[in-house]
């Protein structure tokens, strides 16, 4: 899932501001592939464990560091995404997360004369109590 | 894909491959088994075997471990049938040995479990 500018979002109750992306990816951790007697194709596969990887992706200043969570730290991302600019079917996404890294890349033109972006991407892993249930969960946001 | 069963009514539901397990002559490497020859040592003709390997594959845990037990308790009994493959080979009068996992039960769209189960001719 790709969100592009999403609204209001904040992660452990403080805003982000900032941001300009948030991806939602699920991948195997385990994936179980096995092949029959009879020929060569697959004839099972299912995903024993999944990991669901978060990042934001935001615009930030110099030293400017923002509400962030260190590597291990536990906390909730909540944001809300709309198809529409008039927020109408919007939906509010929340997730509890355990932060795994902060990077920054600094961007710009090579004329140092213009001033230079700084990228921050927070990558998290989202975890949920219920082991059937997927962490990330949508609600409807009619006041978006 | 057909479903490989043993004494014709126990099933293993899931993906299954079968191997012939042992064949030829038992033998001794030089300097090994304690007789410290320096030649080889033929210990005859090797008794006939199968080992089955798959992944069990079930709807739903207390399927999962009905079956297991089902498949335990003829390894325990040392049950005789016929082995088949459902896709043409059969291994007639084997005799089912032991059963492994091998490893945890996997929870994802089904519940499911890797094994191994070794069959042999008993003289």
């Amino acid at each position: 899932m790709v969100v592009l500018d999403p609204g209001r979002v904040t992660l452990g109750g403080a805003a982000l501001t900032g941001v300009r992306s948030i991806t939602v990816d699920r991948a195997p951790e385990r994936l179980l592939e096995e092949w029959g007697e009879g020929g060569p194709f697959c004839v099972f596969v299912d995903a024993a464990r999944v990991r669901v990887t978060v990042k934001v992706v935001r615009l930030v200043g110099s030293g400017e560091t923002g509400a962030v969570v260190l590597p291990g730290e536990e906390a909730t991302l909540a944001f809300t995404m709309s198809s529409n600019a008039s927020g109408a079917g919007g939906l509010a996404v929340t997730a509890t997360c355990v932060g795994v890294s902060v990077r920054h890349d600094v961007t710009g033109p090579e004329d140092r004369r213009a001033t230079p972006g700084v990228v921050q991407t927070i990558e998290l892993r989202a975890v949920g109590t219920d082991v059937d249930v997927d962490p990330v969960a949508f609600a409807s946001d009619e006041g978006v | 894909m057909g479903v490989a069963r043993f004494n014709g009514s126990a099933e293993f539901p899931g993906p299954t491959r079968f191997m012939d397990g042992w064949m030829g002559q038992g033998f001794q490497y030089p300097l090994s088994g304690g007789s410290f020859s320096t030649d080889f040592q033929a210990e005859g003709v090797l008794g006939r075997g199968v080992v089955q390997t798959g992944r069990l594959v079930l709807s739903s845990a207390g399927l999962l471990t009905v079956r297991l037990a089902d498949i335990r308790g003829l390894a325990e009994a040392l049950t005789v049938g016929t082995l088949d493959t459902g896709e043409g080979r059969t291994w007639p009068g084997i005799t089912m040995l032991r059963l492994r996992l091998d490893g945890p039960v996997d929870r994802g769209r089904v519940w499911s479990v890797g094994y191994t189960i070794d069959y042999a001719y008993l003289p």
